[in-house]
């Protein structure tokens, strides 16, 4: 029998200004941990200068003020009403999180473009996908592209190696992986941490979602395990790289790309699983899970008509 | 549309007072309310207290005059009856029925003539116990929505008059078992009813209370354990709330229509929450005159509760039968309503697990709703109150609903 909300209890307090606020505080908490382990720390140590030590903030600043100038314009010119300044504000935050530090200012501005307009407001109730996802991912593809047409001058090197380049795991110890600030993403932050703002967030998102996706991964790199024969370390170091934990939680649960029903939330969240398991072959696991949202939030009407199907079938007492 | 934002746990009281509002100085009777209704008088007419006048298109059901006095207005919608104060009555010998004489047919009978109605469409009680298997008689007493007590106030004071229909109805439609549903924590009122309670086949049940325990199913489910895909009926289950026993013994008692009812006026914003009696057809104005806001700008008034109550129009909303709670609600701000952000809430909450998210979005893409079985909702409201969009996902459902039944 469903959990019914008690007469006594009832109240309508749940609203969505409510669930960004949950969301910035825990973003915030992020950031501020990244900034005071690889930013404050190593400067008064002297190991960074003070422009090193502003560049990540800086990056966030630009990427939200880009993000609400592509809102505004988007308003005045395209007017859909479906976009609010509270996303804006978490796409500009994500962006700022998920693109390297250095990242150079113009592909900035592409990954900014792509997220509001493609993503947001090419959006019409098809779920195309998860809209700061589609302006990394865009903006990764116009480096490779570039890389390929030898436009070296333009600098892009060390940026697709961020994204390309798999950090060897044998050489990261797994307290440095736990602890986070492992490379040039302030979303590499601590795996400990995303784990604790699971568990303040779990109300308020799709919860299905990453505990399913992890579940399966974790299944699938233990199958796998036992005929490749890694040490089990390695499989809690996998999971630990590469934002994993991060992007399952903040990307993979984002509420307009992913399926309303229980039962569709479960399947998307297990072929998350195992498109990111496949990906891992093919590309670093940060681009892999890029990767999988993104298809898996294609699918999305399917997965929802399963679940709606399956919940009333065989879910409904009535 | 406007909504009401509670703080969780809000303490609102209800004291046991109840004011009585016999005079109203106008009546009016809906002649379109449910279904059409064909009137028996007309304008300059003189009209005695309990005398019938207007009778149902089809099937003949009654409305009475709660008051005596001349008619003020007849027209297709409407009948208004000024009151002349006197109560005046046909029969003014007040005879006292035994209970357990009546038959079966009879107690049909007498319901039906006497109108006792207590749906909108159907005259549940009439056709109820009309039917031939009578297994369960359920007696429910649970709130009906968030900060309404009516039901439990009526089952501690009436304990009398319900008792005696009780016992009656035992004798009368052999019932297997009567089960009293009263809400957890009332052991005062446990303790009464059970020392006053001589046959087995009586039960008091003690439910912990659930919003949607107001609807049938879902209340069986919770006391029995059971689901049934047909009607309860068919089951042999009666369901009625404490006002409706209350108005079936007044019929069978004194074989008198229901002239009055009970009314609580609950919310964070009367000065003085309380229970009303009023005469049926009293303007709802007249009877918010007696009692008062605590500020008069930013109150949402609500017949029903919070959750599935319905915002009214106090100048022109006359108090019927049906209408159980008046609920005063301040407005913390207008809340614009935004797009759908698939939270998913909505399915959350649904008791009976729909997807009002995915009917929504079927709704707007003109797409065949078949596959949301959209049949099933039991109009409970939830999906509107727990969306974080403010969207009123309730009534479009509900406009669907009624194409396809």
């Amino acid at each position: 029998m469903k959990q019914y909300i008690k007469t006594k209890n009832i109240c309508n307090y749940n609203q969505k200004d409510q669930t960004y606020q949950m969301f910035m505080k825990v973003l915030l908490i992020m950031i501020l941990y990244r900034i005071m382990k690889t930013g404050i720390f190593p400067f008064v140590l002297g190991e960074i200068t003070i422009l090193e030590l502003l560049l990540p903030i800086l990056l966030i600043i630009v990427c939200i003020l880009l993000c609400y100038g592509g809102y505004y314009i988007g308003e005045k010119y395209l007017a859909k009403n479906q976009y609010k300044e509270e996303e804006c504000l978490i796409d500009g935050i994500l962006l700022g999180l998920l693109l390297p530090i250095k990242t150079p200012f113009w592909i900035i501005l592409i990954a900014v473009f792509l997220t509001i307009f493609i993503g947001r407001y090419f959006y019409d109730g098809v779920p195309i996908g998860m809209p700061s996802l589609i302006g990394i991912l865009g903006s990764i593809s116009l480096c490779i592209w570039l890389q390929i047409c030898h436009l070296d001058s333009l600098n892009i090197n060390s940026i697709l190696l961020e994204f390309t380049q798999e950090y060897p795991l044998n050489q990261i110890s797994i307290a440095s992986i736990y602890l986070g600030g492992i490379g040039e993403r302030i979303s590499k932050t601590s795996p400990i941490l995303c784990i604790l703002a699971f568990l303040y967030l779990r109300k308020n998102i799709k919860w299905r979602i990453p505990i399913y996706f992890i579940g399966t991964y974790l299944t699938l790199l233990v199958f796998s395990n036992y005929f490749i024969s890694n040490s089990w370390i390695d499989i809690f170091k996998s999971i630990g790289v590469g934002n994993i934990l991060f992007l399952s939680l903040f990307c993979g649960t984002d509420m307009r790309t992913t399926p309303v029903t229980n039962a569709g939330q479960i399947v998307f969240a297990v072929f998350l699983g195992i498109f990111t398991y496949i990906g891992t072959f093919f590309f670093t696991s940060y681009l892999a899970i890029i990767l999988s949202i993104l298809i898996s939030n294609l699918f999305t009407p399917l997965y929802d008509y399963f679940g709606n199907y399956y919940e009333l079938k065989y879910c409904s007492e009535y | 549309m406007k909504k009401i934002k509670l703080e969780e746990n809000e303490n609102i009281e209800c004291s046991n007072k109840v004011i009585l509002l016999d005079n109203p100085t106008y009546v009016i009777f809906s002649l379109k309310a449910d279904g059409i209704y064909l009137p028996s008088i007309k304008k300059g007419d003189y009209v005695y207290q309990e005398e019938k006048i207007a009778i149902r298109k089809g099937n003949h059901f009654p409305i009475f005059s709660s008051v005596s006095g001349i008619v003020e207005m007849v027209d297709s919608n409407k009948i208004v009856i000024r009151n002349d104060f006197k109560n005046r009555v046909r029969e003014h010998n007040i005879i006292e029925y035994s209970l357990n004489s009546y038959t079966k047919l009879e107690i049909s009978n007498i319901l039906f003539q006497l109108g006792i109605i207590n749906s909108l469409d159907k005259n549940e009680p009439y056709e109820m116990l009309g039917k031939v298997v009578n297994k369960t008689l359920i007696i429910n007493a649970l709130q009906q929505d968030a900060y309404i007590y009516l039901q439990t106030f009526l089952l501690k004071i009436e304990r009398k008059e319900l008792l005696e229909l009780i016992e009656a109805f035992l004798e009368i439609y052999n019932f297997e078992e009567i089960l009293i549903v009263v809400p957890k924590n009332q052991e005062l009122l446990l303790e009464e009813w059970k020392s006053c309670i001589r046959d087995s086949k009586i039960k008091m049940v003690e439910m912990e209370e659930y919003y949607s325990l107001s609807n049938a199913k879902e209340l069986i489910r919770a006391i029995k354990k059971v689901t049934y895909a047909n009607g309860l009926i068919e089951n042999g289950i009666t369901i009625f709330n404490v006002s409706t026993m209350l108005a079936i013994y007044g019929a069978l008692k004194y074989r008198r229509p229901q002239i009055k009812t009970m009314i609580q006026f609950t919310g964070n914003m009367w000065k003085n929450n309380c229970y009303m009696e009023v005469r049926i057809g009293t303007s709802l104005q007249e009877a918010i005159e007696q009692l008062s806001y605590k500020r008069a700008t930013d109150v949402l008034l609500l017949k029903g509760g919070i959750v599935s109550g319905k915002v009214i129009n106090i100048n022109n909303y006359i108090i019927d039968a049906k209408a159980l709670a008046f609920t005063a609600w301040k407005v913390t701000k207008e809340i614009k309503q935004d797009s759908c952000i698939r939270c998913g809430k909505c399915s959350k909450a649904c008791p009976v697990n729909l997807h009002p998210a995915l009917i929504m979005d079927a709704i707007s893409k003109k797409r065949n709703l078949s596959r949301f079985e959209i049949q099933r909702c039991i109009d409970c409201g939830l999906c509107n109150y727990v969306c974080p969009s403010n969207i009123d996902i309730y009534k479009n459902i509900k406009r669907e609903k009624e194409k396809i039944i």
